[in-house]
């Protein structure tokens, strides 16, 4: 039964403004559903639809509701009337498509994956009985990524075989090649990792001769791959050399230099890290990956003896909204840094905090990451303390590691272009 | 090609980021200032977002833009008021549809912008076509001109056969009793069409352009050149064949040959400007499913004879 799943979650729901937009969320999809079959065919009977659409745009949004899950909703809603538009080229039914899958992916960014995938199903079977294609693909690679981050490995498999399939039918090479790179990124995850370095070279050449546009995507994820494997310095090469790939392109640059700051840290060289991940922090055009940058920020002032730039990061994450996975790891990564520091009641806080977080949203992994940090803080009080601050064991960053000559200049680069965009138009914005 | 381009600012900046390999981006700031622009350049491209459009302007737009035959590529944001103006501009100006906010949106865009149709070839083999496509059911003829005109749409039969609304097996018989030669010959054509700009005024690699159009590889992008227009793509990049030749020499190759005689006369390998141009092969065609079917009055009679 369509809808099964947002019952099942509103059944659940504690907070009104959440219960508001997923209330709203399931009758876009039961609007959908009529319009599919078939109610609302004449302009007249579409005046309901209309109605509906206008009193959604013209509501104010709550403080509390995700902008791009309300956006989403208020698509869907103002697209389902031209579902029949006559003679106009199917504009409506891809209209729809499209918002659907907005809102599958503003589900899925605030990580409501169970609502995401029965909104995706949806898309990929309605679109491919359609014969369109294209959608049914986009649907299907969406899929892939959403089966894949709930672990459920052989879903995941097949709805990317499934979107390779339907997006070389559609002449959508680009979608077919990202089914790639989704199969390459589920290797890796199953610690196939050959397996993966060897789709991704071949994915890479197919890019170079038919997609360009994909190209540092590809990178991106043989990036990835090396720096799983421990080849940190390949890894960082590969990132830089996706961050140049993709330099006309500047909203894929950001969440790239967010990868290139993750690879430096595991490599030893903090500092450029945190100079990236600020610079994305103040510029970056999207929210998501600003506080995507701030929580690795976090991270490494945590774990970095840097007291006063761990506060300053908790300061700022506590003025955005976070969705649940971020607010896990802001809990978790705050209470690594009190402990270092010395806060053993703030830190327990912030661990059980993340704990309880995590196993409300069947974060289960975070899950054993907090209980492993509450153990980690029990330890340290029972330790007599030294020199006025608890006794602390956890991990470090490695400071001064000897650089290869090759990460020497990327880093020197990475700093070259940090120093240039802070002398650019957005340098007002500082730390 | 110059891209005049009236989408919002985020827009903006995507359309630049991929538009630069293909042309020259020209930002406008209001509709007058676009109307304008469109008046005094040729060899242009137009890329708007109807959202920002009112209806009444999205009519004006439509009624400029089919004037100058100018090629149009929505790139819509998804609400009521872009979508009420994106049926004018669909209905109206032939526009190609790329939607904001999609995952493969960039891909979606550089693949629009690599195989827009210049704006000649498409209106040529319209009106080339003009005495079949006007035995076509309305529906079928409304969705054919289409694809003809801007390229875009179904790159398959199942495809086009959605679109219309009209099982595949009785939009074959349509197809094939208003005298083409099949469906399939019919969508080749349109991707012809589709990427003759960008094999005869682009440098971009044709495995690019087989990739983005749907074709298996660039040998079947060059055997469908050499099959509908007589020379490969080499040939044709090298060579281009003047747009009403070229729509001339389609007709003949989509049309069965007894319907054009008079066309076919005229593209006789003597006046063509390529010696090895090729007739279709007439063994593979009648042998194609598609050839096999019955007119749709037959179809009719029969289907009434079942008890």
């Amino acid at each position: 039964m369509t809808g099964l799943a947002f019952l099942k979650r509103l059944a659940a729901l504690e907070s009104s403004d959440l219960f508001r937009s997923t209330a709203l969320g399931l009758h876009a999809v039961q609007l959908y559903e009529s319009v599919r079959s078939g109610a609302f065919e004449n302009v007249v009977e579409a005046e309901p639809l209309r109605e509906f659409a206008k009193t959604l745009a013209a509501e104010t949004l709550d403080a509390h509701t995700d902008p791009d899950l309300w956006e989403s909703i208020q698509a869907v809603a103002a697209v389902l009337p031209f579902w029949g538009s006559r003679g106009s080229w199917g504009i409506g039914r891809e209209g729809v498509y499209a918002a659907l899958l907005q809102y599958a992916k503003a589900l899925s960014n605030g990580d409501e994956w169970e609502l995401a995938i029965e909104i995706l199903l949806i898309v990929a079977i309605d679109a491919e009985v359609d014969g369109e294609d294209y959608w049914a693909a986009q649907a299907h690679l969406l899929l892939g990524f959403g089966y894949r981050t709930l672990a459920d490995w052989s879903s995941s498999a097949l709805s990317y075989q499934h979107a390779y399939a339907l997006a070389r039918q559609a002449g959508a090479f680009s979608l077919a090649l990202r089914a790639h790179i989704g199969e390459a990124n589920n290797k890796v995850t199953k610690g196939d990792i050959p397996g993966a370095a060897k789709q991704l070279a071949a994915t890479l050449r197919r890019a170079h001769a038919t997609c360009p546009e994909i190209v540092p995507r590809v990178v991106l994820a043989q990036a990835n791959v090396a720096n799983a494997s421990g080849q940190f310095e390949r890894a960082i090469q590969l990132a830089y050399r996706a961050l140049t790939l993709a330099e006309t392109d500047r909203e894929t640059q950001y969440p790239i230099l967010v990868d290139i700051a993750q690879f430096l840290s595991d490599y030893g060289v903090p500092d450029v890290a945190c100079d990236a991940l600020k610079l994305v922090a103040d510029t970056a055009p999207e929210r998501l990956v600003r506080v995507h940058a701030l929580i690795n920020l976090l991270f490494i002032s945590a774990n970095q003896q840097d007291e006063a730039a761990f506060e300053l990061t908790r300061d700022r994450l506590t003025n955005e909204a976070l969705r649940p996975r971020q607010q896990i790891l802001s809990h978790l990564f705050q209470a690594q840094g009190y402990l270092r520091f010395g806060h053993v009641p703030e830190a327990r806080k912030a661990a059980e905090r993340a704990a309880s977080l995590a196993s409300h949203h069947s974060f289960h992994q975070y899950s054993f990451q907090a209980e492993d940090e509450i153990r980690k803080i029990g330890q340290a009080s029972d330790m007599p303390p030294y020199d006025g601050r608890v006794a602390v064991r956890t991990n470090t960053i490695y400071h001064g590691r000897s650089m290869s000559h090759r990460v020497t200049r990327i880093a020197d680069q990475v700093r070259d272009l940090i120093a240039a965009e802070r002398g650019g138009p957005h340098a007002a914005v500082a730390v | 090609m110059q891209f005049l381009t009236f989408v919002n600012k985020t827009a903006l900046a995507r359309v630049t980021a991929t538009a630069t390999p293909f042309g020259t981006v020209v930002a406008i700031a209001d509709f007058a200032e676009l109307e304008a622009r469109m008046r005094s350049h040729t060899e242009s491209c137009v890329i708007v977002d109807p959202a920002l459009l009112l209806v009444a302007e999205a009519e004006v737009f439509s009624k400029v833009a089919a004037e100058l035959s100018e090629p149009v590529l929505a790139y819509t944001s998804l609400t009521l008021g872009a979508m009420q103006s994106a049926v004018v501009l669909a209905l109206h100006a032939h526009a190609q549809f790329v939607y904001q906010g999609t995952s493969d949106e960039r891909s979606a865009l550089a693949r629009a912008l690599l195989a827009i149709p210049g704006p000649e070839f498409g209106g040529a083999l319209v009106t080339a076509l003009s005495p079949w496509l006007g035995r076509l059911a309305p529906p079928l003829r409304e969705v054919v001109i289409a694809m003809l005109r801007t390229g875009s749409g179904a790159l398959s039969s199942p495809g086009l056969a959605s679109r219309t609304g009209v099982p595949r097996r009785t939009m074959d018989r349509s197809v094939v009793s208003a005298g083409f030669i099949s469906t399939r010959l019919l969508i080749a054509a349109a991707k012809i069409v589709r990427s003759y700009r960008a094999v005869t005024t682009t440098g971009t690699s044709f495995k690019r352009i087989a990739a983005a159009l749907g074709y298996a590889s660039q040998r079947t992008l060059d055997q469908q050149y050499l099959d509908l227009l007589g020379a490969g793509v080499v040939a044709v990049r090298q060579a281009p064949i003047p747009l009403p030749k070229a729509a001339d020499i389609l007709v003949s190759r989509i049309i069965r040959s007894a319907e054009c005689r008079g066309i076919v006369d005229k593209c006789k390998p003597d006046d063509s400007p390529f010696h090895d141009m090729r007739k279709p092969n007439l063994a593979q065609q009648v042998a194609h499913p598609e050839m096999t079917g019955r007119s749709l009055g037959q179809l009719a009679a029969m289907g009434e004879m079942v008890p």
